[in-house]
Protein backbone atom coordinates (compact mmCIF):
# COMPACT_ATOMS: atom_id res chain seq x y z
CA UNK A 1 0.00 0.00 0.00
CA UNK A 2 1.37 3.29 -0.44
CA UNK A 3 1.91 5.63 2.27
CA UNK A 4 0.99 8.89 0.57
CA UNK A 5 -2.44 9.50 -0.85
CA UNK A 6 -3.52 5.69 -2.18
CA UNK A 7 -5.27 4.21 1.19
CA UNK A 8 -8.44 5.72 0.11
CA UNK A 9 -8.93 3.82 -3.44
CA UNK A 10 -7.97 0.76 -1.56
CA UNK A 11 -10.95 -1.43 -1.58
CA UNK A 12 -12.40 -1.92 1.96
CA UNK A 13 -11.78 -5.79 2.33
CA UNK A 14 -8.19 -5.12 1.52
CA UNK A 15 -7.99 -2.20 4.00
CA UNK A 16 -9.78 -4.62 6.64
CA UNK A 17 -7.27 -7.46 6.34
CA UNK A 18 -3.53 -5.04 5.78
CA UNK A 19 -5.08 -3.26 9.06
CA UNK A 20 -5.52 -7.12 10.79
CA UNK A 21 -2.34 -7.93 9.49
CA UNK A 22 -0.46 -5.18 10.66
CA UNK A 23 -1.98 -5.42 14.18
CA UNK A 24 -1.22 -8.77 14.49
CA UNK A 25 2.13 -8.64 13.30
CA UNK A 26 2.53 -5.41 15.95
CA UNK A 27 1.54 -7.89 18.69
CA UNK A 28 3.88 -10.29 17.89
CA UNK A 29 5.48 -12.40 20.11
CA UNK A 30 1.77 -12.30 22.14
CA UNK A 31 -0.59 -14.16 21.90
CA UNK A 32 -2.06 -17.00 19.08
CA UNK A 33 1.21 -16.38 17.41
CA UNK A 34 3.34 -16.99 20.14
CA UNK A 35 1.07 -19.86 20.88
CA UNK A 36 1.65 -21.22 17.56
CA UNK A 37 5.39 -20.79 17.50
CA UNK A 38 5.67 -22.44 21.08
CA UNK A 39 3.57 -25.38 19.67
CA UNK A 40 6.02 -25.95 16.51
CA UNK A 41 9.18 -25.28 18.05
CA UNK A 42 9.02 -24.30 22.25
CA UNK A 43 11.53 -21.13 22.70
CA UNK A 44 11.93 -22.71 26.08
CA UNK A 45 12.61 -26.18 24.73
CA UNK A 46 14.47 -28.99 26.72
CA UNK A 47 18.04 -27.25 27.18
CA UNK A 48 19.17 -31.12 28.40
CA UNK A 49 17.73 -32.90 25.06
CA UNK A 50 20.06 -30.75 22.66
CA UNK A 51 22.94 -31.20 24.80
CA UNK A 52 22.67 -34.64 24.61
CA UNK A 53 21.77 -34.87 20.81
CA UNK A 54 24.93 -32.42 19.97
CA UNK A 55 26.73 -34.47 22.75
CA UNK A 56 28.89 -31.50 23.43
CA UNK A 57 28.22 -29.26 26.90
CA UNK A 58 29.38 -25.48 25.87
CA UNK A 59 31.30 -24.24 28.59
CA UNK A 60 32.05 -20.70 29.59
CA UNK A 61 34.93 -20.20 31.87
CA UNK A 62 36.47 -16.34 32.76
CA UNK A 63 39.29 -15.52 30.79
CA UNK A 64 41.30 -13.78 33.23
CA UNK A 65 42.71 -16.60 35.59
CA UNK A 66 41.28 -16.92 38.81
CA UNK A 67 43.36 -19.49 40.87
CA UNK A 68 42.82 -21.97 42.17
CA UNK A 69 39.50 -21.77 40.34
CA UNK A 70 40.78 -21.55 36.76
CA UNK A 71 44.60 -21.41 36.44
CA UNK A 72 46.33 -19.92 33.42
CA UNK A 73 46.19 -21.90 30.60
CA UNK A 74 49.14 -24.77 29.90
CA UNK A 75 50.37 -25.70 26.93
CA UNK A 76 51.04 -29.94 26.87
CA UNK A 77 51.99 -32.13 24.67
CA UNK A 78 48.12 -32.74 24.09
CA UNK A 79 47.52 -29.41 23.33
CA UNK A 80 46.43 -26.56 25.19
CA UNK A 81 44.55 -26.86 28.95
CA UNK A 82 43.42 -25.42 31.31
CA UNK A 83 42.61 -26.29 34.73
CA UNK A 84 41.16 -26.14 38.34
CA UNK A 85 38.56 -26.88 40.80
CA UNK A 86 35.94 -25.55 38.41
CA UNK A 87 37.40 -27.24 35.61
CA UNK A 88 36.91 -30.34 37.59
CA UNK A 89 33.39 -29.59 38.51
CA UNK A 90 32.68 -29.32 34.84
CA UNK A 91 34.13 -32.85 34.58
CA UNK A 92 31.61 -33.65 37.00
CA UNK A 93 28.89 -32.00 35.35
CA UNK A 94 29.56 -33.67 31.59
CA UNK A 95 29.52 -37.14 33.63
CA UNK A 96 26.66 -36.58 35.00
CA UNK A 97 25.00 -35.25 31.79
CA UNK A 98 26.72 -38.28 30.27
CA UNK A 99 24.66 -40.92 32.25
CA UNK A 100 21.22 -38.70 31.82
CA UNK A 101 21.93 -39.01 27.91
CA UNK A 102 21.57 -42.61 28.24
CA UNK A 103 25.37 -43.50 28.35
CA UNK A 104 25.98 -41.19 25.20
CA UNK A 105 28.88 -38.93 25.97
CA UNK A 106 28.75 -35.74 26.48
CA UNK A 107 32.31 -33.98 25.86
CA UNK A 108 32.66 -30.55 27.84
CA UNK A 109 33.92 -27.90 25.13
CA UNK A 110 35.43 -25.00 26.88
CA UNK A 111 35.66 -21.10 25.50
CA UNK A 112 37.37 -18.48 27.10
CA UNK A 113 34.76 -15.43 27.46
CA UNK A 114 34.60 -12.06 29.51
CA UNK A 115 32.10 -11.86 31.49
CA UNK A 116 30.32 -8.88 30.15
CA UNK A 117 30.06 -11.02 26.93
CA UNK A 118 28.17 -13.73 28.97
CA UNK A 119 24.18 -12.32 28.64
CA UNK A 120 24.60 -12.36 24.94
CA UNK A 121 27.08 -15.79 24.88
CA UNK A 122 24.30 -17.50 26.72
CA UNK A 123 21.38 -16.18 25.04
CA UNK A 124 22.65 -16.55 21.82
CA UNK A 125 23.13 -20.84 22.69
CA UNK A 126 26.55 -20.25 22.12
CA UNK A 127 27.24 -21.72 25.86
CA UNK A 128 24.94 -23.55 27.76
CA UNK A 129 26.57 -22.45 31.28
CA UNK A 130 29.35 -20.74 32.56
CA UNK A 131 31.60 -21.58 35.85
CA UNK A 132 34.23 -19.18 36.91
CA UNK A 133 34.36 -18.71 40.50
CA UNK A 134 31.05 -16.08 40.02
CA UNK A 135 29.04 -14.86 42.93
CA UNK A 136 25.41 -15.11 42.81
CA UNK A 137 22.92 -12.28 43.36
CA UNK A 138 25.37 -9.31 43.28
CA UNK A 139 23.09 -6.50 42.94
CA UNK A 140 24.61 -5.09 39.53
CA UNK A 141 22.68 -4.34 36.14
CA UNK A 142 25.71 -6.27 34.21
CA UNK A 143 23.79 -9.37 36.10
CA UNK A 144 20.48 -8.86 34.70
CA UNK A 145 19.06 -11.53 32.98
CA UNK A 146 21.61 -14.33 34.96
CA UNK A 147 20.62 -17.61 36.25
CA UNK A 148 22.05 -19.04 38.88
CA UNK A 149 22.53 -22.53 40.49
CA UNK A 150 22.85 -23.50 44.13
CA UNK A 151 26.34 -22.77 45.30
CA UNK A 152 29.50 -25.16 44.90
CA UNK A 153 31.13 -22.74 47.22
CA UNK A 154 29.91 -21.48 50.44
CA UNK A 155 33.43 -19.88 52.20
CA UNK A 156 33.62 -17.08 49.73
CA UNK A 157 33.85 -13.46 50.16
CA UNK A 158 35.95 -10.12 49.90
CA UNK A 159 39.49 -9.63 51.47
CA UNK A 160 42.17 -6.88 51.30
CA UNK A 161 45.51 -7.77 50.73
CA UNK A 162 48.25 -5.09 50.88
CA UNK A 163 52.04 -5.00 50.18
CA UNK A 164 52.86 -2.27 52.60
CA UNK A 165 53.06 -3.17 56.52
CA UNK A 166 52.22 0.22 57.58
CA UNK A 167 49.09 -0.28 55.47
CA UNK A 168 48.63 -3.59 57.28
CA UNK A 169 49.07 -1.65 60.71
CA UNK A 170 47.02 1.10 60.04
CA UNK A 171 44.13 -0.91 59.13
CA UNK A 172 44.40 -3.40 61.91
CA UNK A 173 44.90 -0.94 64.36
CA UNK A 174 41.91 1.64 63.03
CA UNK A 175 39.40 -1.48 63.07
CA UNK A 176 40.56 -2.19 66.60
CA UNK A 177 39.97 1.26 68.19
CA UNK A 178 36.82 1.34 66.25
CA UNK A 179 35.58 -1.63 67.92
CA UNK A 180 36.42 -0.99 71.26
CA UNK A 181 34.18 2.54 70.28
CA UNK A 182 31.58 -0.07 69.16
CA UNK A 183 31.50 1.67 65.50
CA UNK A 184 29.60 0.35 63.17
CA UNK A 185 32.10 -2.39 60.94
CA UNK A 186 31.20 -0.94 57.54
CA UNK A 187 32.21 2.74 57.96
CA UNK A 188 35.08 1.99 60.20
CA UNK A 189 36.39 -0.26 57.00
CA UNK A 190 35.84 3.45 55.08
CA UNK A 191 37.27 5.20 57.67
CA UNK A 192 40.73 2.54 57.62
CA UNK A 193 41.27 2.90 54.24
CA UNK A 194 40.26 6.41 53.49
CA UNK A 195 42.94 8.20 51.44
CA UNK A 196 43.99 4.30 50.04
CA UNK A 197 44.34 3.37 46.68
CA UNK A 198 42.09 0.43 46.50
CA UNK A 199 42.64 -2.07 43.37
CA UNK A 200 40.03 -3.89 42.40
CA UNK A 201 39.19 -5.96 39.08
CA UNK A 202 36.63 -4.56 36.81
CA UNK A 203 33.55 -5.98 36.75
CA UNK A 204 33.80 -8.49 39.56
CA UNK A 205 31.67 -8.04 42.52
CA UNK A 206 34.55 -6.50 44.58
CA UNK A 207 34.51 -4.07 42.07
CA UNK A 208 30.27 -3.23 42.92
CA UNK A 209 31.22 -3.42 46.29
CA UNK A 210 34.17 -0.68 46.29
CA UNK A 211 32.15 1.35 44.04
CA UNK A 212 29.19 1.00 46.56
CA UNK A 213 30.75 1.35 50.22
CA UNK A 214 34.26 3.06 49.88
CA UNK A 215 33.52 6.38 49.02
CA UNK A 216 36.72 7.86 50.44
CA UNK A 217 39.21 5.50 48.98
CA UNK A 218 40.89 6.16 45.91
CA UNK A 219 39.71 3.45 43.60
CA UNK A 220 41.39 1.90 40.42
CA UNK A 221 40.06 -0.55 38.03
CA UNK A 222 42.27 -3.47 36.47
CA UNK A 223 41.95 -6.22 33.60
CA UNK A 224 42.88 -8.24 35.90
CA UNK A 225 44.12 -9.08 39.21
CA UNK A 226 48.00 -9.79 37.69
CA UNK A 227 47.66 -6.48 36.22
CA UNK A 228 46.73 -5.10 39.61
CA UNK A 229 49.64 -7.44 41.21
CA UNK A 230 52.17 -5.51 38.97
CA UNK A 231 50.69 -2.11 38.53
CA UNK A 232 53.14 0.89 39.71
CA UNK A 233 51.21 3.81 37.96
CA UNK A 234 48.66 3.64 39.64
CA UNK A 235 50.45 2.50 42.41
CA UNK A 236 48.21 0.36 44.67
CA UNK A 237 47.78 0.58 48.33
CA UNK A 238 45.13 -2.37 48.64
CA UNK A 239 43.42 -4.82 46.82
CA UNK A 240 40.43 -6.18 47.30
CA UNK A 241 38.78 -8.99 46.11
CA UNK A 242 37.34 -13.10 46.32
CA UNK A 243 38.68 -14.44 49.14
CA UNK A 244 39.73 -18.15 48.70
CA UNK A 245 41.50 -16.33 45.42
CA UNK A 246 43.70 -13.50 47.07
CA UNK A 247 44.23 -16.20 49.91
CA UNK A 248 45.62 -18.62 47.60
CA UNK A 249 47.54 -16.16 46.16
CA UNK A 250 49.56 -14.48 48.61
CA UNK A 251 50.04 -18.04 50.09
CA UNK A 252 51.65 -19.40 47.64
CA UNK A 253 52.73 -17.09 44.74
CA UNK A 254 52.74 -13.49 45.88
CA UNK A 255 54.33 -14.25 48.87
CA UNK A 256 55.47 -10.37 49.36
CA UNK A 257 51.58 -9.36 49.73
CA UNK A 258 49.40 -10.12 52.99
CA UNK A 259 45.81 -10.15 54.11
CA UNK A 260 44.61 -7.46 56.08
CA UNK A 261 43.41 -8.31 59.36
CA UNK A 262 42.33 -7.70 62.73
CA UNK A 263 43.01 -8.29 65.94
CA UNK A 264 45.20 -12.08 67.06
CA UNK A 265 45.72 -12.19 62.75
CA UNK A 266 41.70 -12.75 62.08
CA UNK A 267 40.80 -11.97 58.52
CA UNK A 268 39.71 -9.06 57.56
CA UNK A 269 36.11 -10.26 55.85
CA UNK A 270 34.08 -7.42 54.71
CA UNK A 271 31.42 -9.59 53.18
CA UNK A 272 30.32 -13.06 52.37
CA UNK A 273 29.96 -14.96 48.86
CA UNK A 274 28.77 -18.15 47.17
CA UNK A 275 29.97 -18.89 44.19
CA UNK A 276 27.25 -20.79 41.57
CA UNK A 277 26.82 -22.29 38.03
CA UNK A 278 25.89 -19.58 35.46
CA UNK A 279 23.14 -20.18 33.03
CA UNK A 280 20.63 -18.47 30.93
CA UNK A 281 17.68 -17.29 32.63
CA UNK A 282 15.34 -19.55 30.77
CA UNK A 283 17.57 -22.94 31.08
CA UNK A 284 15.00 -23.93 33.68
CA UNK A 285 15.88 -27.80 32.79
CA UNK A 286 19.83 -27.44 33.10
CA UNK A 287 19.96 -25.25 36.13
CA UNK A 288 17.64 -27.88 37.74
CA UNK A 289 19.85 -30.83 36.59
CA UNK A 290 22.65 -28.78 37.84
CA UNK A 291 21.07 -28.33 41.20
CA UNK A 292 20.81 -32.08 41.31
CA UNK A 293 24.31 -32.75 40.24
CA UNK A 294 25.88 -30.22 43.20
CA UNK A 295 23.54 -31.66 45.65
CA UNK A 296 24.45 -34.90 45.07
CA UNK A 297 28.38 -33.75 45.15
CA UNK A 298 28.17 -32.45 48.49
CA UNK A 299 25.50 -35.21 50.21
CA UNK A 300 28.60 -37.47 49.01
CA UNK A 301 31.47 -35.73 50.11
CA UNK A 302 32.82 -35.14 46.62
CA UNK A 303 32.75 -31.07 46.62
CA UNK A 304 34.56 -30.95 49.93
CA UNK A 305 37.18 -33.34 48.39
CA UNK A 306 37.17 -31.09 45.13
CA UNK A 307 37.72 -27.84 47.53
CA UNK A 308 40.36 -29.78 49.64
CA UNK A 309 41.96 -31.23 46.50
CA UNK A 310 42.36 -27.42 44.99
CA UNK A 311 42.98 -25.23 47.95
CA UNK A 312 45.12 -26.98 50.10
CA UNK A 313 46.84 -29.48 48.52
CA UNK A 314 50.28 -28.56 47.95
CA UNK A 315 50.21 -29.12 43.55
CA UNK A 316 51.83 -28.24 40.58
CA UNK A 317 49.13 -26.96 38.20
CA UNK A 318 50.79 -27.62 35.19
CA UNK A 319 50.92 -31.03 36.24
CA UNK A 320 47.34 -31.07 36.77
CA UNK A 321 46.36 -29.57 33.56
CA UNK A 322 48.63 -32.12 31.82
CA UNK A 323 46.79 -35.37 33.18
CA UNK A 324 42.97 -33.58 34.08
CA UNK A 325 43.30 -30.69 32.29
CA UNK A 326 40.38 -29.64 29.84
CA UNK A 327 41.19 -28.33 26.18
CA UNK A 328 39.95 -24.78 25.28
CA UNK A 329 39.12 -23.16 21.92
CA UNK A 330 41.50 -20.79 20.15
CA UNK A 331 39.57 -18.06 20.87
CA UNK A 332 40.26 -15.86 23.74
CA UNK A 333 44.10 -16.97 24.12
CA UNK A 334 45.19 -13.94 23.34
CA UNK A 335 42.96 -11.82 26.16
CA UNK A 336 43.81 -14.91 28.70
CA UNK A 337 47.60 -13.98 28.43
CA UNK A 338 46.90 -10.94 28.28
CA UNK A 339 47.30 -9.51 31.83
CA UNK A 340 45.98 -6.03 30.71
CA UNK A 341 46.54 -2.47 32.99
CA UNK A 342 44.99 -0.63 35.42
CA UNK A 343 43.40 2.83 35.42
CA UNK A 344 42.15 5.70 37.73
CA UNK A 345 38.52 4.99 38.22
CA UNK A 346 36.20 8.20 37.23
CA UNK A 347 33.59 9.86 39.64
CA UNK A 348 31.43 7.23 41.37
CA UNK B 1 24.05 0.43 -12.77
CA UNK B 2 27.18 -1.86 -13.96
CA UNK B 3 28.78 0.43 -12.18
CA UNK B 4 26.67 -0.14 -8.46
CA UNK B 5 26.64 -3.82 -8.81
CA UNK B 6 30.31 -3.93 -9.15
CA UNK B 7 30.46 -2.28 -5.65
CA UNK B 8 28.25 -4.61 -4.44
CA UNK B 9 30.44 -7.90 -5.29
CA UNK B 10 33.56 -5.84 -4.46
CA UNK B 11 31.70 -5.54 -1.25
CA UNK B 12 31.09 -9.26 -1.07
CA UNK B 13 34.38 -10.26 -2.07
CA UNK B 14 35.99 -8.02 0.89
CA UNK B 15 33.21 -9.60 3.37
CA UNK B 16 34.04 -12.95 2.54
CA UNK B 17 38.01 -12.30 2.80
CA UNK B 18 37.80 -11.08 6.09
CA UNK B 19 35.42 -13.43 7.94
CA UNK B 20 37.26 -16.78 7.79
CA UNK B 21 40.45 -15.32 9.62
CA UNK B 22 37.99 -13.97 11.85
CA UNK B 23 35.45 -17.17 12.20
CA UNK B 24 38.41 -19.61 12.35
CA UNK B 25 39.78 -19.07 15.82
CA UNK B 26 36.68 -20.15 17.45
CA UNK B 27 36.54 -23.56 16.97
CA UNK B 28 33.01 -23.17 16.05
CA UNK B 29 30.17 -26.02 15.19
CA UNK B 30 28.03 -26.25 12.71
CA UNK B 31 24.32 -26.16 13.85
CA UNK B 32 21.54 -26.70 11.79
CA UNK B 33 18.48 -24.52 12.87
CA UNK B 34 20.10 -23.27 16.00
CA UNK B 35 18.38 -21.04 18.72
CA UNK B 36 15.85 -18.42 17.33
CA UNK B 37 15.22 -19.71 13.90
CA UNK B 38 12.01 -17.67 12.60
CA UNK B 39 11.81 -14.33 11.95
CA UNK B 40 8.73 -12.24 11.32
CA UNK B 41 9.17 -8.98 10.16
CA UNK B 42 7.33 -5.30 9.42
CA UNK B 43 9.42 -3.85 6.34
CA UNK B 44 8.98 -0.07 5.28
CA UNK B 45 10.98 0.37 1.73
CA UNK B 46 11.00 2.69 -0.49
CA UNK B 47 12.16 2.19 -3.90
CA UNK B 48 12.94 3.30 -7.82
CA UNK B 49 10.63 1.07 -9.56
CA UNK B 50 7.31 -1.24 -9.66
CA UNK B 51 6.20 1.25 -8.42
CA UNK B 52 8.37 4.70 -7.35
CA UNK B 53 7.05 4.85 -3.72
CA UNK B 54 7.19 3.90 -0.43
CA UNK B 55 5.78 0.76 0.69
CA UNK B 56 4.84 -1.41 4.22
CA UNK B 57 5.00 -5.11 3.59
CA UNK B 58 5.65 -8.38 5.80
CA UNK B 59 8.88 -10.64 5.75
CA UNK B 60 9.51 -14.26 7.23
CA UNK B 61 12.60 -15.69 7.68
CA UNK B 62 14.19 -19.29 8.98
CA UNK B 63 17.64 -19.34 10.17
CA UNK B 64 18.96 -22.89 9.22
CA UNK B 65 22.66 -22.55 9.31
CA UNK B 66 24.99 -20.87 11.95
CA UNK B 67 28.98 -21.68 12.30
CA UNK B 68 30.22 -19.25 15.18
CA UNK B 69 29.78 -15.52 14.26
CA UNK B 70 28.02 -16.84 10.68
CA UNK B 71 25.03 -18.00 9.99
CA UNK B 72 22.75 -18.00 6.72
CA UNK B 73 19.14 -17.03 6.59
CA UNK B 74 16.48 -17.69 4.20
CA UNK B 75 14.01 -14.90 3.73
CA UNK B 76 10.45 -14.62 2.22
CA UNK B 77 9.39 -11.13 1.41
CA UNK B 78 5.80 -10.00 0.43
CA UNK B 79 4.95 -6.90 -1.22
CA UNK B 80 1.61 -6.38 -2.56
CA UNK B 81 0.52 -2.90 -3.92
CA UNK B 82 -3.07 -2.04 -4.76
CA UNK B 83 -4.64 1.15 -6.75
CA UNK B 84 -7.69 2.07 -9.11
CA UNK B 85 -4.64 1.83 -11.90
CA UNK B 86 -2.78 -1.22 -11.12
CA UNK B 87 -2.55 -4.12 -8.69
CA UNK B 88 1.21 -5.51 -8.13
CA UNK B 89 2.42 -8.69 -5.37
CA UNK B 90 6.19 -9.17 -5.49
CA UNK B 91 7.45 -12.23 -4.05
CA UNK B 92 11.21 -12.41 -3.20
CA UNK B 93 13.04 -14.99 -1.98
CA UNK B 94 16.86 -14.60 -1.16
CA UNK B 95 19.37 -16.49 0.70
CA UNK B 96 21.19 -14.08 3.72
CA UNK B 97 24.51 -15.03 5.31
CA UNK B 98 24.99 -12.67 7.93
CA UNK B 99 28.40 -11.90 10.03
CA UNK B 100 27.28 -11.54 13.61
CA UNK B 101 29.41 -9.69 15.90
CA UNK B 102 31.41 -7.97 12.94
CA UNK B 103 32.38 -5.09 15.22
CA UNK B 104 34.80 -7.52 17.27
CA UNK B 105 37.06 -7.98 14.59
CA UNK B 106 38.14 -4.43 15.87
CA UNK B 107 39.03 -5.77 19.43
CA UNK B 108 42.43 -3.49 19.84
CA UNK B 109 44.44 -1.47 21.34
CA UNK B 110 43.81 -3.32 24.26
CA UNK B 111 43.88 0.24 26.39
CA UNK B 112 40.93 1.42 24.49
CA UNK B 113 39.48 -1.37 22.28
CA UNK B 114 38.00 0.40 19.33
CA UNK B 115 35.07 -2.08 19.10
CA UNK B 116 34.05 -0.71 22.89
CA UNK B 117 34.08 2.35 21.45
CA UNK B 118 31.43 1.75 19.26
CA UNK B 119 29.50 -0.14 20.98
CA UNK B 120 29.08 2.49 23.68
CA UNK B 121 28.72 5.19 21.37
CA UNK B 122 26.28 2.89 18.92
CA UNK B 123 24.40 0.75 21.83
CA UNK B 124 24.84 2.88 24.72
CA UNK B 125 23.32 0.81 28.59
CA UNK B 126 23.17 -2.29 25.60
CA UNK B 127 26.37 -2.11 24.44
CA UNK B 128 27.42 -5.73 25.87
CA UNK B 129 23.70 -6.88 25.31
CA UNK B 130 23.71 -6.49 21.32
CA UNK B 131 24.67 -8.25 18.16
CA UNK B 132 25.38 -6.22 15.21
CA UNK B 133 25.68 -7.52 11.90
CA UNK B 134 26.13 -7.37 8.28
CA UNK B 135 24.92 -9.45 6.08
CA UNK B 136 24.33 -10.15 1.82
CA UNK B 137 21.19 -10.86 0.04
CA UNK B 138 21.23 -12.82 -2.88
CA UNK B 139 17.57 -14.57 -5.01
CA UNK B 140 15.33 -13.89 -6.75
CA UNK B 141 11.99 -11.99 -7.27
CA UNK B 142 8.58 -13.01 -9.12
CA UNK B 143 7.87 -11.90 -11.12
CA UNK B 144 10.86 -11.37 -13.22
CA UNK B 145 11.78 -9.55 -16.21
CA UNK B 146 9.57 -10.43 -19.06
CA UNK B 147 7.52 -12.23 -16.46
CA UNK B 148 9.56 -15.57 -17.81
CA UNK B 149 11.68 -16.23 -14.26
CA UNK B 150 12.33 -15.01 -11.35
CA UNK B 151 14.53 -11.51 -11.24
CA UNK B 152 17.56 -11.82 -9.87
CA UNK B 153 18.28 -9.76 -6.52
CA UNK B 154 21.43 -8.61 -4.85
CA UNK B 155 22.01 -6.79 -1.82
CA UNK B 156 23.19 -5.73 1.43
CA UNK B 157 22.80 -5.35 5.40
CA UNK B 158 23.27 -3.62 8.52
CA UNK B 159 21.78 -4.19 11.26
CA UNK B 160 21.57 -5.00 14.93
CA UNK B 161 19.69 -7.82 17.14
CA UNK B 162 18.82 -7.15 20.83
CA UNK B 163 18.63 -11.03 22.39
CA UNK B 164 15.75 -10.02 25.00
CA UNK B 165 16.10 -13.69 26.22
CA UNK B 166 17.79 -17.48 25.37
CA UNK B 167 13.62 -17.50 23.19
CA UNK B 168 13.77 -14.35 22.11
CA UNK B 169 15.40 -11.41 20.37
CA UNK B 170 14.12 -8.26 18.50
CA UNK B 171 15.60 -6.94 15.33
CA UNK B 172 16.21 -3.63 13.30
CA UNK B 173 17.87 -3.85 10.01
CA UNK B 174 18.31 -1.49 7.41
CA UNK B 175 19.28 -3.43 4.10
CA UNK B 176 19.74 -2.49 0.34
CA UNK B 177 18.97 -4.41 -2.85
CA UNK B 178 18.43 -3.98 -6.36
CA UNK B 179 16.36 -7.02 -8.56
CA UNK B 180 14.97 -7.12 -11.60
CA UNK B 181 11.10 -6.96 -12.05
CA UNK B 182 8.55 -6.89 -14.28
CA UNK B 183 5.64 -4.30 -13.70
CA UNK B 184 2.89 -4.05 -15.90
CA UNK B 185 4.48 -5.73 -18.87
CA UNK B 186 6.83 -3.90 -18.93
CA UNK B 187 10.82 -5.52 -17.94
CA UNK B 188 12.80 -2.82 -15.10
CA UNK B 189 15.66 -2.69 -12.77
CA UNK B 190 14.59 -1.61 -9.36
CA UNK B 191 16.53 -0.46 -6.45
CA UNK B 192 15.22 -0.64 -2.83
CA UNK B 193 15.89 0.94 0.66
CA UNK B 194 14.25 -1.38 3.37
CA UNK B 195 13.90 -0.73 7.02
CA UNK B 196 12.83 -4.17 8.93
CA UNK B 197 11.94 -4.55 12.67
CA UNK B 198 10.98 -7.82 14.17
CA UNK B 199 11.42 -10.36 16.34
CA UNK B 200 13.10 -13.90 15.94
CA UNK B 201 12.22 -16.76 17.90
Amino acid sequence: MDLHDRGSILSDATRVSLFALIISLALQGCGLIWDVAQFIRPVTGNDLESICERGRLHVGMAVEPLRPFVFPAVWTDEGRRVTGLDTELVREIATSLSKQCRGQPVAPVLRLVRFRDLFVELNEGKLDLFVSAVSANIPSPTRAGLAYSIPYFYDGGIIGITRRPEVAERVRVTLSKARQKQEDKLTSVQAALAGLSVAVQSGTSADVFASTHLKNATLVLCDSLPAAFESEDPAIDVILGKEPVLKFMVERVRRDWQPLVLERGKPLLWTREHYSVVTAEESYRLRGFINGVLFQLEESGRLAEIRRRWLEDVYAYPRRAASEGLPFAAEGVVQHYDQGQCRWAGPR
Amino acid sequence: MPHLLSRLWLFAITLFLLIPGYASGQEAFLEVFPIRPFSFDVAFRQQTYAPDDREIGIQAGITALRYGNLEVRTIYQFFSVHSQEFTSDQHSLYLNPRWNNFIDILDFPSRMPINRLIRHLLFGPLEDRAVPYVGLLAGGVLPGPGNSAPGGLIGGQIGVRFPVARGLSVDMTLQYAQYGVDFRGEAGQAQQWIFTTGVRF
